[in-house]
């Protein structure tokens, strides 16, 4: 014969279970919670983990302003990029491009055998999502190539063209007009003329711009947009196939990508040429039967 | 096995507890009795709930999905199409701004594009008998009437924008084999020629349009040879105008004046086609004559539709059944009972129609119509833009 439970006890007994299971579900919580934090602080910027070797951090607080140099300081804010120190912490950098206005103010880079090896890899070579600004092979690091195309992520905050965004409002396109690029031996300055929504294709290889067919055919394209919300400069409704383009390239998203573009107005010091040549010229012969 | 073993137990113990409860406490054991009743109806009333909540979720799902369609419909896809993307701009000196991605701004005003709005393009094309496809090259026939019909269900209004068929615009050039070629500079209404004289052909068409307009989206089309206008014109009982102008038979051999300008008219069958069709191609801007024409004639014809409307629901699809063989639309009669629905009570008069304006100048052989570029921006933004508020 069986003992009947005195209903206190059962009582006390399912409270018990009712604690343990839900400090079971709190306890799992906080450690759900933990794991999460500790993953969304590994997005770290470059300032965690690049830097010279030489620098130990009391070393990095007595560097004087003057001296501020490598990728974890640079700057063309005082006009003056050191490419000295910039390549020995990655050979590949070839260039830098300051946009004034944002927060473009960034090393380029050009890997000799992957077009796309910056994309997932950081301008000090660590492999990193933010990836760097670059250049792909087929273009030049003279800028001297009708439609230089520089890719850079610009989906989120963080990323090193998200503030290009900034050009699609008109007040800041009108206000800001000025792009520079340093090289080792120079300053290009260029005038930023347009920014819209362009299809999602390949720039660099949608047309050939080394033959005036190719250049002539991009720019029939360009000044053939009809688009409520791009934003234009005056004054540059006259490119031709000698001049020196600049392409912001963002990322391709479905079907398209927010670029930038650019126009060189000042060489600098650089003597700027380039062969076009004159390839075969399809013509159809279109009857009129109207 | 152990489980299994402790459920028998408990099932043994719940059925002693049962029977001792029973003799120790019977009201008790009534009172839980009258409890799980109350338990089980209410559950079964919860059920039934349930199933009659889904399925009038299922009608009104069904409704909605009629309604995607259209909006999902759009023939070329644009970038206004795609859902704004909220940028958020790090604040600058100045201001903290939030600049939405599609937003324009003119003269100091900022605009939005309606999302709601649907547009559509009808086209006359210039055949006179029953839809036929045809071979490849340029044999489509040429769209010698060009409206965009635009509802706006923010203002319940219905917006027609006539384009003059001579407008200069982007052209793309299709060879016989249907592959494409390039790009040219010609009148608009050139482009229907392409393509298998149907669908293709419309689809070039409303790009052409599209293209002209800024690539605003287009949700639909619908190209009517011009011999169906007397036709239409007959089912609502004829249009009444006053004349703009002088008006000849379309059959060439005859060119017998059959109305004269500043003449009050009955127009039905074979008048309405000519009042509607007829252009003397000597003289100089007949297009633009041609089109003050027939925006006047939709003006009172769609007046005259909406009261037949009123008294028939079914009548706009009746008219579309009548003129079918020589229609070609890429709207389904779901979509168009969907739109007579809600266009039904709009408010349209000559104040929503609207003619592009510009410059017409004489080319080598045939006329070409400039648009005022403007005129054209403006009268976008008014039509399907709205302003932000700041």
């Amino acid at each position: 014969m069986r003992c009947v439970k005195d209903k206190g006890i059962t009582k006390q007994i399912m409270k018990k279970k009712w604690i343990k299971m839900i400090s079971g579900c709190l306890s799992m919580l906080l450690i759900m919670g933990i794991l999460i934090g500790c993953g969304s602080s590994n997005t770290d910027n470059r300032e965690d983990t690049t830097g010279t070797e030489e620098q130990t951090p009391a070393g990095a607080s007595e560097v004087e302003e003057e001296n501020r140099t490598g990728l974890q300081f640079e700057t063309a804010k005082d006009g003056r990029i050191d490419f000295t120190v910039l390549q020995e912490e990655n050979p590949e950098i070839w260039g830098w491009l300051y946009i004034p206005g944002t927060d473009i103010d960034r090393p380029l880079l050009q890997s000799a055998t992957s077009d796309t090896y910056y994309q997932d890899h950081m301008a000090d070579g660590q492999e990193g999502e933010t990836g760097a600004l670059y250049i792909e092979i087929p273009n030049q690091t003279n800028l001297c190539d009708f439609n230089t195309v520089i890719h850079g992520k610009d989906q989120k905050e963080g990323d090193l063209f998200y503030e290009l965004h900034k050009f699609e409002e008109p007040d800041f396109f009108n206000e800001h007009e000025a792009l520079y690029i340093y090289t080792p031996d120079n300053v290009y300055t260029y005038s930023i003329y347009a920014a819209y929504y362009d299809e999602g294709s390949d720039i660099l290889r949608r047309y050939d711009y080394t033959t005036y067919q190719g250049c002539n055919a991009y720019l029939a394209d360009y000044y053939d947009r009809r688009d409520m919300a791009m934003n234009k400069r005056d004054g540059w409704e006259d490119l031709t196939a000698g001049h020196f383009l600049l392409t912001l390239d963002g990322t391709t998203t479905g079907d398209r990508q927010f670029i930038v573009m650019a126009g060189l107005v000042n060489a600098g010091v650089a003597n700027m040429d380039r062969m076009i040549f004159d390839g075969t010229d399809f013509v159809y012969d279109f009857e009129d039967e109207e | 096995m152990n489980n299994l073993l402790t459920n028998k137990k408990n099932r043994r113990d719940r059925v002693a507890n049962l029977e001792k409860s029973q003799i120790l406490d019977p009201e008790k054991v009534k009172r839980d009795q009258k409890r799980r009743r109350k338990v089980v109806a209410l559950s079964v009333l919860a059920v039934i709930t349930g199933l009659l909540a889904a399925a009038f979720a299922a009608f009104l799902i069904v409704g909605a999905v009629g309604k995607a369609n259209l909006h999902s419909n759009v023939i070329a896809a644009p970038k206004l199409e795609n859902a704004p993307v909220v940028v958020e701009l790090q604040p600058t000196e100045e201001e903290a701004t939030s600049w939405k991605e599609g937003w324009v701004k003119y003269n100091g005003q900022i605009y939005a594009y309606n999302e709601d709005i649907l547009t559509f393009l009808i086209m006359g094309i210039d055949k006179t008998k029953d839809v036929k496809e045809v071979a490849e090259g340029t044999n489509g026939g040429q769209a010698d009437a060009l409206f965009l019909v635009v509802l706006n269900p923010h203002d319940d209004s219905l917006s027609v924008i006539g384009i003059n068929r001579n407008t200069m615009t982007d052209i793309s050039v299709y060879d016989d084999n249907g592959a494409f070629v390039n790009t040219i500079k010609a009148q608009i209404a050139v482009q229907h020629g392409f393509g298998n004289g149907v669908e293709e052909s419309c689809e070039y068409q409303v790009n052409a349009v599209q293209h002209l307009f800024y690539e605003m989206p287009v949700h639909g089309y619908a190209a009517i040879n011009m011999s169906a206008i007397g036709p239409l014109t007959d089912m609502v009982g004829g249009v009444d105008v006053v004349a703009l102008e002088d008006v000849k038979s379309v059959d060439d051999k005859i060119q017998k004046l059959v109305i004269k300008e500043g003449e009050q008219v009955h127009l039905e069958g074979e008048l309405a086609y000519a009042y509607v069709r007829d252009r003397n191609t000597d003289q100089f801007g007949s297009a633009d004559k041609r089109l003050e024409r027939q925006k006047q004639f939709i003006t009172t014809y769609l007046q005259k539709v909406k009261q037949k409307t009123k008294e028939d629901i079914g009548f706009p699809i009746s008219v579309y059944q009548a003129i079918a063989p020589q229609t070609v639309t890429n709207l389904t009669v779901d979509e168009m009972t969907y739109l007579v629905s809600i266009a039904k009570d709009y408010s349209f008069d000559e104040n929503y129609l609207y003619t592009l304006k510009g410059e017409t100048k004489q080319g080598d052989v045939f006329e070409e119509f400039y648009v005022d570029e403007t005129d054209l921006f403006e009268l976008i933004l008014k039509v399907f833009y709205e302003p932000v508020e700041q």
